[in-house]
């Protein structure tokens, strides 16, 4: 524990940039975060009415207001869809500090694999779940035998966000610390 | 005749505008290989919801000109001209919404882009708009109708499902060729623009590329969704010209096309006239034989397409440029025009 209180800080870096990282890699799945065929510097915003970012695209996927592109890459801007990203990469990033925090006070054996194999395993479902036009990303990338079941793979967002939230609280039982804490003096 | 066709579907239509609040302009279904409910129970979710994939219900242009600043000459293009007008509409626009609800002259008209089966089709709509319903027979979008909701698989043009199950849709011609190719024919064209009214990223095709051919559009890369009928003669996705009629489906090969001219077919109750057209790079079809095949060199295409003394009195039939296997799902018993079968 005391190794732990000693570094206080790595756990939490690597849940920022667990965080992030975890964001990027959802627009991109959801292809909120495309490369574009010809390179361009446009910023698009105010083109489109602002009730249409409650307007749904697919299940747990909602339109874009705007639209930013630097270069060959392209950012839409849908409010609701950055959310679901930040509190999906957010929840990650609790079980990755969480992981991290046990790990670094000497408890990894208390967790034999099960914070890490919780972790990937509810990070992956919303990453699979992203679609793209007509046909979800799975099948555009020739997964075989899944088509019959293309329309229960947007389910696998909630699945996402109920296996990370399981997670972490297995992870709290274990002895991970809490994400917020009341001020202690030993951390202060 | 094509104005007394005209005229009996405008008949036709305001029988049925009275008969139907939404005012389809309507006939009998095609062809189809099973009945209506078949193709329902053979239909899947492709993902998105009913009207996950927005169509464009507000069309805004750009001048040929401007288009130019969008389009590269090679960029594909769906092309209408209707009443006198030329329209264009981007692959990398439709791909995104798949149905633009339109109206040209005095038609009210859908085009619409099937990416999966590599499928454009135009219809008339009457007063009533299409959307895309989310689902999919044998790869293909199933449309659905605002007015009365039925269902409708853009390649069969027919409902199956709903108050208008079994009934066709009244078709228009749209011409699946390049950016280039179509302002050479109709350098006054408009083209529609990227203001949608949705935000997407136009520059890109989550498909794959047809300048150059590249993912699910390679001829010989599988179709992802399951199909009713099979068939390897030609690779899945390699482009066929298809055209059918109460008492056939035909597939014409492009290839054997381009190197003849000019084609002729009989099925027993008409004849056919199949004609090549090189600047645009499709066919055009029409019912009847003239006392002389015409020569391919003595036929000028203009902006409606051929024009030729010996085809005044033959009747048009709207094919289209489709996908082999998705042709071959939906019309398992086609005639291929290949010169060897």
């Amino acid at each position: 524990m005391e190794k732990a209180e000693a570094r206080p800080r790595l756990p939490a870096l690597l849940g920022g940039l667990t965080t992030g990282l975890y964001v990027i890699l959802y627009l991109y799945a959801i292809d909120d975060l495309s490369l574009a065929d010809r390179a361009d510097f446009t910023v698009i915003l105010g083109s489109v009415p602002l009730e249409r970012a409650l307007e749904a695209r697919g299940r747990f996927l909602f339109e874009a207001l705007g639209l930013i592109q630097l270069g060959t890459v392209v950012l839409l801007l849908s409010p609701l869809n950055l959310a679901i990203g930040a509190l999906l990469g957010g929840l990650l990033g609790a079980n990755v500090h969480g992981i991290a925090s046990l790990q670094s006070g000497g408890r990894a054996c208390a967790m034999p694999r099960g914070g890490q194999a919780g972790a990937l395993s509810g990070s992956l479902p919303a990453l699979l779940a992203g679609g793209a036009c007509c046909a979800p990303t799975l099948l555009l990338i020739g997964v075989p035998g899944i088509a019959a079941v293309a329309g229960l793979l947007p389910w696998l967002l909630p699945l996402s966000l109920l296996l990370l939230i399981v997670s972490r609280f297995w992870l709290r039982r274990q002895g991970a610390p809490p994400l917020l804490r009341r001020h202690s003096p030993n951390l202060a | 005749m094509q104005l007394i066709s005209r005229m009996a579907l405008t008949l036709a239509f305001a029988g049925s505008a009275m008969a139907h609040a939404d005012s389809l302009p309507l006939h009998d279904a095609q062809l189809m290989a099973h009945p209506p409910d078949k193709y329902w129970d053979e239909s899947l979710s492709g993902g998105p919801p009913k009207d996950g994939i927005p169509s464009i219900d507000d069309p805004d242009w750009w001048t040929a000109e401007r288009g130019n600043d969008f389009l590269s000459p090679d960029d594909r293009i769906i092309g209408v001209f209707l009443n006198g007008e030329a329209r264009a509409y981007p692959q990398r626009i439709l791909v995104w919404h798949e149905i633009v609800n339109d109206t040209i002259g005095d038609d009210a008209v859908s085009v619409t882009y099937c990416p999966l089966t590599g499928t454009a089709l135009g219809f008339l709509r009457g007063a009533n708009e299409f959307g895309v319903s989310g689902r999919l027979v044998n790869s293909n979008l199933i449309m659905y109708d605002r007015g009365s909701d039925t269902y409708w698989p853009q390649i069969l043009a027919a409902g199956i499902r709903g108050p208008h199950s079994g009934e066709g849709l009244t078709q228009i011609r749209v011409v699946w060729t390049t950016w280039d190719r179509w302002q050479a024919r109709h350098p006054e064209t408009r083209v529609l623009s990227d203001n949608t009214g949705y935000v997407r990223n136009y520059r890109r095709d989550p498909y794959g590329s047809y300048t150059p051919l590249s993912g699910y559009y390679v001829p010989d890369s599988f179709p992802i969704f399951p199909v009713m009928h099979r068939d390897e003669r030609y690779p899945a996705k390699e482009e066929i010209f298809g055209f059918r009629t109460s008492s056939g489906a035909v597939a014409v090969d492009m290839d054997h096309l381009s190197e003849q001219g000019v084609l002729t077919h009989d099925d027993g109750s008409a004849s056919y006239l199949i004609l090549h057209d090189a600047e645009l790079g499709t066919a055009w079809v029409f019912r009847g034989m003239p006392d002389t095949v015409p020569d391919s060199d003595s036929i000028h295409f203009g902006p409606a397409g051929p024009e030729h003394p010996a085809l005044g009195d033959l009747e048009p039939i709207h094919g289209f440029e489709a996908m082999w296997f998705a042709w071959y799902a939906f019309y398992p018993d086609t005639v291929v025009l290949d010169g060897e079968s």
